[in-house]
């Protein structure tokens, strides 16, 4: 695998949050702050895995914020629209699945966190066995005009199976 | 510690939080908080020059975590308190490290940034160099900022280190 292809498949799996609305995503018991801004952050959660589950670039990218940063190991940060491109190639290539574990969400005034684990599938449309990469991952909200969004993100992945 | 790197991983996390140079940090957030959250950067920094483990886990909060590439999972605050003190004992350590953004909210913060940490052998030898980045969060606990959590993403340790 290419560098880049595998920068772009660890691009896909930022926001690789929990989703109640999504049947594999599970919000673990670790929260706190305002019950409200919670169940907002969760559906915000759940907008990005129904994108990421959908293909769908513009409901998955309406999370992130404009100043949205991607980071992980031996990579240098990726700004939003490298992040949405890396998505596009992946959604051309791939059907993609994901599954998120959502150990902890905590918000203060208007500014929230949460970390977890997650599974993602990428089976090549072309045919081939799916490539399953798991992770953990640590990011930090923001609220911006009463929408939350994902302002920073940091992902460690597994190592390839 | 089943870690790739044959120095504790631990001894780098948190190479982070540095004064940063003035005008330099993208901040946002109350002064007076952002104020308080350099001085317990400071205070972890002055720690890990001085190899006052004591000093730096206070800025640690109990749940603490740490995570990063190449450990099967999270590290606990007494995993990294023991870790420091491995370190401490075998080497010298000096920080350089820069903030990059610092932002609060209510009793919540959090920073991002890299950092350069040297070590050199007590025993002598050559000093291992090894840069990285961080994210952490921060919360605030009866008036006081604590680290909760730490994401380092450091860069592979010379082969020659440890």
């Amino acid at each position: 695998m290419t560098r880049l292809l595998q920068t772009l498949l660890l691009a896909a799996y930022l926001g690789a949050t929990a989703a109640p609305a999504w049947p594999g995503a599970v919000i673990g018991p670790v929260t706190s702050g305002d019950p409200k801004d919670l169940a907002a952050l969760q559906q915000r959660i759940g907008q990005w895995i129904e994108g990421y589950n959908g293909a769908d670039l513009a409901k998955l990218g309406e999370v992130l914020s404009a100043d949205f940063s991607y980071e992980q190991q031996g990579l240098p940060a990726q700004p939003k629209d490298a992040v949405m491109k890396g998505y596009a190639d992946l959604f051309a290539k791939y059907d993609t699945r994901i599954e998120v574990d959502t150990r902890e969400l905590r918000v203060s005034g208007d500014m929230a966190f949460d970390r977890g684990r997650y599974s993602a599938t990428s089976t090549p449309k072309a045919g081939g066995a799916p490539r399953v990469q798991r992770g953990r991952f640590l990011e930090v909200w923001k609220r911006v005009g009463g929408v939350w969004q994902t302002q920073r993100f940091v992902n460690i992945d597994d190592p390839a199976q | 510690m089943a870690l790739r790197n044959p120095i504790p991983a631990a001894a780098f996390l948190l190479a982070t939080l540095v004064p940063p140079a003035a005008g330099a940090i993208d901040a946002s957030g109350p002064g007076p908080d952002i104020q308080a959250l350099q001085q317990r950067i400071d205070q972890w920094l002055d720690g890990y020059r001085h190899g006052d483990v004591d000093r730096m886990m206070d800025v640690f909060s109990p749940d603490f975590t740490d995570e990063q590439q190449g450990t099967p999972g999270e590290l606990d605050k007494a995993r990294v308190t023991q870790s420091f003190k491995a370190v401490f004992a075998k080497y010298r350590t000096d920080i350089d490290a820069v903030t990059d953004e610092l932002r609060v909210s209510g009793d919540m913060a959090f920073d991002r940034g890299h950092y350069t940490v040297t070590l050199t052998p007590k025993a002598g030898g050559k000093p291992v160099v090894q840069q990285g980045r961080f994210l952490e969060v921060w919360k605030r606990v009866h008036g006081a900022w604590y680290v909760q959590h730490i994401v380092d993403m450091h860069d592979p340790a010379p082969a020659d280190a440890g």
